[in-house]
């Protein structure tokens, strides 16, 4: 399924998947911008201030009360990182007009411009008391950050790897970054967004296409949006790799270690994505991966093992829960399964079956509208424009030999391990 | 052939019963290219005593959650979600506490892989070594849920709640437990329980039904043994066992779940269940939900940091209302969630827009295979036809929801786990 995709005034990209089987509308806003140490903190506080009140409805409660009304509209946002760009996502999801007999869709719509565009303004700046306590409760979540132990592990070793590059700056932002932060500062950040962001919106309905974009062109604020100058870095993260491996050992109260091992692809732009991906697949996504049969299913050695290609960079990370004392059998048995890749000692079996996991994968993306959106999104900030059928006609066409030499550039460059205080 | 139907939303599931005592539920939904089949037994961790053949049988915990795990073990030590997942499934099972499933998605090869999954429940193999093997897995299964604090607020709750009944304990057992389960428990346990006489499948996607009745027809015998099962229900007093249980762990800020229990729940017919279960859910709502007062006051001193979840459970003979949240303060949210029971004036209109917003949650819910797969499924499994949703929205009454306010949300219900920040 392709979205169809138009310039709209103001370098906004407007993308559109007409739809007849979800019960559901799917608006969608993505703001991208540069990934930077000196703004990451506030980017995130961004959404944080707009759900606080909009013009129309001036707290959250009246806001709430608001969705509720269009049938349970559910308001999300994000803040996530995507190679060199931080990327500020907004989803609203309505049930269709036609299944409750109700304009929703356009009171939907309204919703959504009006959160993004027409935010609570007190003397022309956002509400101090809303900016206040923002940054409280921002500055809890960062402290947080060591709650999901799993997460806390995988977080930290992106971390290690990319000590020199943007991407390992923490998803949250920073606590000493907020001290000084207040309305006027956080307000010339959303303008600055506003302006200089690569504006992708993405619409998935049962509507006429010419009637969507009608609806969404009329609410632009283009007012806010004119001498729009994108700035942003389609370009991919990319980590030297190192002949020197780090390793990591940190301590909280766990009962389970947590490692994960962080490893970078040299010389990335000499392979196609899809390589990579399958690669990806062969070592630890499904349970035919070698890392779930061989961690988990030959050695018992944990009860999950994965490996994550992280998405326009050129790192790839081997996660898992083990029992303290199995770390050096861990770590055996995982480089065993990196060596063996780049050795070519992959099956049939396990070549073969990780291209039709992969594919399916892709496949069933166009069973979700919120996967397609995502996906196309992705695709526009990447610069790219790689249809789903094209991604699974290139995976289908991989050769054996591309992947093993994907794997010779594998390089490893961090073993971080969580472990309990005290353990030897 | 029964056939149910939601004309509104326009979604049927035909259920067929084979001469076996075999139950099959299709839910075609056109359009999609996905194809979920899950296959399961009447058998999860809440069923832990029972007489079988005549013979009285008290199980060890976990045996539910252990078996699961392996079934998926085949003869010659080669493991089936291999198989699967190389032919483009994603694979995957799951215990409850009232039922295990087994379940795969998948676009191509559907009735290569339906092969393997039934002829895999309905042989398995276990050897001493197997089983030895999956414990080690199974015991890093239960490490990782006793170093995530949400579980354990979770199950500290459940544990303080009831005195008596096996929802007090872990879906997986302990570690000790497990250590109790042996080769004959497993066969005596899957020669009772994995009767296709006590399980059902559902398939759910863009298939033809006449065509899937026999196709699911040609994978089980025609003629089974009957197994004289008899289950042997837990005596629970309505009394809670322990009003407040603290745990402390590595984390930032704490976390609190408040479940109120419902001792109600068998005087209750299926019809009553589901109208009890929505006005549960508005009740939740219309005191802590995110437009309600106490969620602002909560909100606006800081209290609130993190997930709120609201949530009402029943199986079988248990149920119980939970809210469980990430919060800075657990006394104080205890205290005003205590005044505002005591204080609420609940207003219509209010109710009104909780009961539409919860509709429009379930109507969403129809957007994915694997959600409506598995909600009908699970719903079926404790004897609640999922379509019957629809109309009980319009059903309930403003009295309603007052008459169980009443009831189940007092403090003599109430119970409450916290788990705090252990000070180094």
């Amino acid at each position: 399924m392709q979205l169809k995709k138009y310039d709209i005034e103001n370098n906004i990209t407007f993308h559109y998947l007409k739809d007849d089987k979800y019960k559901s509308n799917v608006i969608s806003m993505f703001l991208t911008v540069p990934l930077l140490r000196e703004s990451v903190t506030l980017n995130v506080l961004i959404p944080s201030i707009l759900k606080r009140g909009t013009q129309k409805y001036q707290d959250l409660q009246a806001i709430e009360i608001s969705l509720e009304n269009l049938y349970g509209a559910s308001f999300g946002t994000s803040v996530d990182k995507f190679g060199n760009n931080q990327v500020l996502k907004f989803y609203i999801e309505t049930v269709k007009d036609s299944i409750v007999n109700d304009n929703v869709f356009e009171k939907s719509l309204d919703s959504f411009f009006g959160l993004i565009f027409e935010p609570y303004l007190e003397n022309g700046t956002f509400k101090q008391e809303y900016v206040q306590q923002e940054k409280e409760l921002l500055k809890i979540a960062i402290e947080n950050k060591i709650n999901d132990k799993m997460n806390y592990a995988f977080n930290r070793c992106i971390e290690e790897v990319c000590e020199e590059e943007n991407y390992g700056l923490y998803s949250l932002g920073y606590i000493n970054d907020l001290i000084d932060v207040n309305n006027a500062i956080l307000y010339n950040q959303y303008m600055y967004i506003l302006k200089n962001a690569k504006i992708d919106i993405l619409i998935s309905s049962d509507m006429d296409e010419k009637y969507v974009l009608k609806c969404v062109k009329d609410r632009l604020n283009y007012e806010i949006l004119k001498f729009r100058n994108i700035i942003y870095q389609p370009k991919a993260t990319y980590i030297s790799s190192t002949n020197n491996e780090k390793n990591i050992v940190e301590e909280l109260d766990v009962i389970q270690g947590k490692l994960v091992l962080g490893l970078t692809i040299k010389e990335i732009e000499k392979f196609d994505t899809y390589d990579i991906l399958l690669l990806n697949t062969i070592l630890g996504i499904e349970s035919n991966s070698k890392l779930y049969r061989f961690v988990v299913e030959k050695e018992h050695l944990a009860y999950e093992a994965i490996s994550a290609f992280i998405r326009n960079t050129n790192v790839l990370l081997v996660e898992t829960g083990i029992d303290i004392v199995s770390y050096d059998k861990a770590i055996t048995v995982i480089k065993k399964q990196l060596n063996d890749l780049e050795k070519g000692n992959i099956t049939k079996e396990e070549f073969n079956g990780s291209k039709n996991v992969l594919m399916t994968l892709y496949k069933t993306t166009n069973d979700s509208a919120f996967r397609t959106i995502s996906y196309y999104a992705n695709q526009s900030i990447m610069n790219t424009n790689i249809t789903i059928e094209e991604a699974i006609n290139k995976i289908n066409n991989i050769k054996l030999k591309n992947v093993i030499n994907v794997a010779k550039a594998i390089k490893l460059n961090t073993i971080y391990f969580l472990k309990n205080r005290g353990a030897k | 052939m029964k056939i149910l139907e939601d004309k509104i939303i326009k979604e049927k599931v035909y259920i067929h019963k084979y001469g076996n005592g075999l139950e099959l539920l299709i839910i075609p939904k056109k359009g999609f290219i996905n194809k979920l089949l899950m296959f399961g037994t009447r058998f999860g961790s809440i069923d832990n005593k029972f007489v079988i053949n005549g013979e009285k049988v008290e199980l060890p915990d976990g045996i539910a959650h252990f078996l699961e795990h392996k079934v998926f073990e085949e003869k010659d030590n080669s493991v089936v979600l291999a198989k699967l997942s190389a032919l483009g499934a994603l694979t995957n099972a799951y215990t409850t506490y009232d039922h295990t499933t087994y379940f795969f998605d998948t676009i191509d090869n559907y009735e290569e892989c339906a092969k393997i999954l039934f002829k895999c429940v309905q042989s398995p193999h276990f050897s001493e070594d197997g089983i030895n093997n999956e414990r080690d897995v199974i015991t890093q299964e239960l490490q990782m849920y006793n170093d995530d604090e949400n579980s354990k607020v979770y199950m500290n709750l459940l544990e303080s709640m009831y005195s008596n009944h096996p929802i007090r304990i872990d879906i997986g057992g302990t570690v000790d437990s497990v250590k109790n389960i042996d080769k004959d428990i497993l066969y005596k346990c899957y020669n009772s329980f994995y009767n296709v006489s006590n399980m059902v499948v559902c398939v759910c996607g863009d298939v033809d039904i006449d065509e899937t009745i026999s196709f699911i027809g040609s994978l089980i015998p025609n003629k089974i043994q009957k197994v004289d099962l008899k289950k042997l229900s837990p005596v629970e007093q309505k009394k809670i066992l322990q009003k407040k249980i603290v745990a402390k762990m590595d984390i930032h800020t704490p976390l609190l779940a408040i479940g109120f229990k419902d001792s109600n729940i068998s005087l209750r017919n299926n019809d009553e269940r589901i109208k009890y279960d929505i006005s549960v859910q508005i009740v939740m709502d219309m005191l802590l939900g995110k437009s309600s007062n106490l969620y602002k006051e909560l909100y606006y001193d800081n209290l609130l940091p993190g997930r709120l979840t609201l949530e009402y459970l029943y199986v079988k003979d248990v149920a119980y209302a939970i809210m469980q949240m990430s919060t800075t303060n657990p006394e104080l949210v205890i205290e005003k969630l205590k005044n505002e029971m005591k204080s609420i004036s609940f207003d219509e209109n209010t109710f009104q827009r909780i009961r539409k917003t919860l509709y429009g949650e379930y109507i969403k819910e129809f957007n994915s295979i694997s959600n409506i797969g598995m909600t009908v499924f699970a719903d079926y499994m404790r004897g609640i036809n999922t379509l019957d949703y629809s109309e009980n929205y319009e059903k309930i009454s403003f009295d309603d929801v007052k008459q169980v306010f009443n009831e189940l949300f007092t403090e003599e219900n109430m119970c409450v786990s916290i788990v705090e920040k252990k000070e180094k």
